[in-house]
């Protein structure tokens, strides 16, 4: 089941609202559980057992730890924790490219396993790992009822596609939350934009991508304008869902983090990441680099704990070596940015950073676009000059999307909201109930144009289903 | 705001979405979309092995979406916010030029041209044996070929024409593109207007007879009587969800078809050389001799000659083939689509009739259908 689908808006989600307020507040943890396991089972069936099994994993070894805590058995169970989780996460995502990979390398066939990936393996199996080393770092206390566990774990707004929610963050909602007009209304608001991101603007920018992959003559305007949309397509994708799951949770009286911080905007590679899928990088850096030595390793050790966790990075997207590539481009070129800025501290226009931070994250998505070596060495092939510049058939495809990648790159900004928050106070301040109608109709237009679009029926998925 | 209007808000968000819920669950339409021309989704089965496979969820969606309440109000809304609002070009792979409706046409299939081609041969070579004739193959291009001037990309035929050329060894060529324009094609269909073809019937008959003919050796248009049907609304609106203005269907009868008559050959009976009222309500372009029927025969009494010609079809045959009726006695209409290689002689037994393999571009894309 995906947010972007008419059975989520017009049948599951009412359902689970109605269903959650009309019952007494005792039984509302239930009622999110068991939508929770629906949703799941209804997209991937038997793999629903794969999660239980992960949230049992996680419950038992918090427990165990906590009661061993300061022998050296605590640390074996977290090392049979890590083994499993991993080991799952791995088996299921990482089997087939690693037979792949010794194939290549030693010229053998090994059969691949073909094991199907179950959606959202990848976010589960890290928000679990999480939650084990924050109980055997001593940082939180294990959860004694595997029942609130299974209700963070499985909780269907951040389920397949995050954010990645620490235990923390979350277990003061789990237990004390409160529902209000207020934060359902702000929910309703924020996933209406999110879907709207998605159907309307994401969607197009997929499909500009995927013609422009099929034009009989490719272009290098075409080839360039593509490696943009791709990025931007990424970006509004995975925020929208972001978005949707945020909204999701303040519908119930959860707060989600925040993902994305308009990363486009961003003037150095540095300050990307920390506005791109932001909850993913701080589990990198508290989980893996920190633990590694983090900025306290000497020059040589540090870079070699950067690129590892680039790659890793790359490779927690997808099973393979582009992705890999992927995270390694932007690892060096971060490690060059930290470089320049110390031994070459010339502060540049503001408008020369942002537009060398949206080429290089231009180019380093190329690598993320294509899994076969042909794929993007073609369109570097094409972007760099081994093609014409320009002919009638791509001015045909540009002239086509071009409203839509404009919109799609003022979307990439914070300008349409600090315009729309100004507008709203200036409404507001003069006449409540103007406000109020203006947020209204804008939330019924945007579900009826994302509405058209899904019952147009085009199966849409988010890419990030994919991780 | 008040408490009241936040209120508001998360009631009206969750009774907008819940709306369209109840109203899959409580609207039974036909089970077929009219403007689609399709079959609509058939409610999922539900059952253990069914819903453990992933089966049921994946059918629900679709019966979902097939069956949403207004959902033809809602492919029209998305199609003008894409058209009108984002200037695209195109929705759903139709293109919108002025008061017109094109499908895009950028890409062709050659395994499905060379499919064609193997099939065509099978049928000459089952059909005729070697006898001598050389059949005719007649390409008809679509209809988006005409609006290169404009920018709008093409796919490049020519590769594929060449190859289709050289895999039907001992026919003899008829390309047809220069014997139309744009306004040859009704404004939202693939097919081309019955009272355009004059170029085309003048191109093909100098093919089939190899004799050159002038103006005077072909009936002008002006000796039929001209009837019409409207209104026409082509593939393309359904397809597009973009209403533009519909086509009349201008068919000519009388005059030189005076005589003529139409018969099903499979079933054994006469049928109307057109039949405006019965022809399929979903597709009015079936008032063409036979409309989709797999075989067909036009026979002209009047004929000043004992000429017969075959002609091997797809659905652009229909509306040519009166139009060739003055010139021949007897004219046999093979779908190959319907009747395969095997069994045309049921029908038409090869007696040195011209032989024309009449296709258009839209078939030879999609040639998969040919038996």
């Amino acid at each position: 089941m995906v947010f972007s689908g008419l059975t989520f808006l017009c049948f599951f989600l009412p359902g689970t609202v109605v269903l959650y307020f009309a019952l007494p507040k005792q039984f509302r943890n239930a009622v999110l559980l068991l939508a929770s396991l629906i949703f799941y089972f209804y997209g991937e069936q038997l793999c629903l057992l794969l999660m239980l099994g992960e949230i049992a994993l996680a419950w038992g070894s918090a427990c165990l730890m906590e009661k061993l805590r300061g022998r050296k058995g605590c640390r074996i169970v977290l090392v049979l924790f890590l083994t499993l989780s991993l080991g799952l996460l791995g088996l299921f995502k990482y089997s087939d490219f690693l037979i792949r990979t010794v194939n290549g390398l030693s010229g053998r066939a090994f059969a691949p396993l073909g094991l199907a990936l179950p959606i959202g393996i990848s976010f589960y199996t890290f928000q679990a790992i999480s939650y084990g080393v924050d109980v055997y770092r001593g940082e939180i206390s294990a959860e004694k009822n595997p029942f609130r566990l299974a209700v963070w774990l499985s909780f269907f707004p951040q389920l397949i596609a995050g954010p990645i929610v620490r235990y923390e963050e979350i277990a003061p909602d789990l237990t004390e939350r409160k529902e209000s007009p207020e934060k359902f209304a702000a929910g309703a608001l924020r996933f209406t934009v999110g879907l709207a991101k998605k159907t309307l603007l994401a969607d197009g920018l997929y499909a500009f991508c995927q013609r422009s992959e099929q034009v009989g003559q490719p272009t290098a305007a075409l080839a360039w304008l593509s490696a943009l949309a791709f990025l931007l397509y990424v970006y509004l994708d995975f925020s929208a869902y972001s978005d949707m799951a945020v909204g999701l949770g303040r519908l119930f009286g959860f707060h989600l983090p925040e993902n994305f911080r308009y990363p486009i905007c961003s003037r150095s590679i540095r300050a990307f990441w920390q506005r791109w899928h932001i909850t993913l990088g701080h589990w990198f850096r508290d989980y893996l680099y920190i633990p590694l030595g983090g900025n306290r390793c000497p020059g040589l050790r540090r870079l070699f704990n950067l690129l590892l966790v680039w790659a890793l990075t790359g490779l927690w997207h997808g099973a393979s070596w582009n992705y890999v590539l992927w995270g390694l481009w932007f690892g060096l070129l971060s490690v060059l940015e930290r470089l320049r800025e110390k031994y070459i501290p010339v502060k540049l226009p503001k408008i020369l950073q942002h537009g060398c931070l949206l080429l290089t994250a231009t180019l380093g998505f190329v690598f993320f676009r294509f899994t076969e070596t042909d794929g993007w060495t073609a369109a570097f092939g094409q972007m760099f000059g081994n093609v014409s510049f320009w002919n009638s058939e791509s001015a045909f495809w540009i002239g086509s999307y071009a409203v839509l990648l404009t919109v799609s790159l003022l979307a990439s900004t914070p300008i349409p909201k600090r315009a729309a928050a100004k507008l709203m106070q200036k409404l507001d301040s003069r006449s409540g109930s103007l406000g109020w109608l203006l947020r209204l109709l804008f939330m019924l237009l945007l579900l009826l144009l994302s509405i058209a679009h899904l019952a147009d029926g085009t199966f849409s998925p988010f890419l990030y289903f994919r991780f | 705001m008040k408490r009241w209007q936040f209120l508001t808000i998360g009631i009206t968000f969750i009774l907008f979405l819940a709306a369209g819920g109840l109203g899959v669950l409580l609207y039974h339409g036909s089970g077929y979309s009219l403007s689609e021309r399709r079959l609509l989704a058939a409610s999922p089965r539900f059952s253990g092995p069914e819903l453990l496979s992933g089966r049921t969820a994946r059918e629900w969606d679709d019966y979902v979406t097939d069956h949403f309440p207004a959902r033809e109000t809602l492919r029209g809304i998305k199609a003008r916010f894409q058209l009108d609002l984002l200037r695209r070009r195109e929705n759903n792979g139709v293109l919108r030029v002025e008061n017109a409706l094109a499908g895009l046409d950028t890409r062709s299939d050659p395994d499905s041209w060379a499919y064609a081609a193997s099939r065509f041969r099978e049928a000459a070579d089952e059909w005729l044996n070697h006898n001598g004739t050389t059949p005719v193959f007649a390409y008809i291009p679509g209809k988006t070929v005409y609006l290169k001037d404009q920018g709008i990309p093409t796919a490049d035929t020519e590769p594929l024409l060449n190859r289709l050329i050289e895999n039907l060894p001992g026919f003899s060529f008829a390309d047809l593109t220069d014997d139309l324009t744009w306004e040859s094609f009704y404004r939202t269909d693939t097919h081309w207007r019955q009272e355009k073809l004059e170029k085309v019937v003048k191109h093909l008959l100098q093919e089939l007879t190899g004799k050159n003919l002038s103006e005077t050796d072909i009936v002008p248009l002006s000796a039929y009587t001209v009837k019409s049907l409207a209104p026409f609304e082509g593939v393309y609106p359904g397809q597009s969800a973009c209403r533009v203005e519909p086509d009349t269907i201008l068919y000519l009868t009388e005059g030189p078809l005076s005589d003529c008559f139409a018969a099903d050959l499979e079933k054994q009976i006469r049928i109307p050389l057109y039949d405006p009222e019965n022809c399929d309500e979903r597709d009015p372009y079936t008032l063409f001799a036979g409309g989709n029927r797999g075989a067909v025969q036009i026979v002209n009494p009047s004929a000043s000659t004992s000429n017969e010609l075959v002609i091997f079809r797809d659905s652009f045959a229909g509306p040519l083939a009166p139009l060739l009726a003055p010139y021949f006695s007897r004219i046999t209409l093979i779908d190959l689509r319907v009747i395969p290689p095997q069994l045309i002689k049921r029908f038409v037994q090869p007696e040195g009739q011209a032989v024309l393999f009449l296709f258009s571009k839209t078939l030879l894309d999609n040639s998969w259908g040919l038996k």
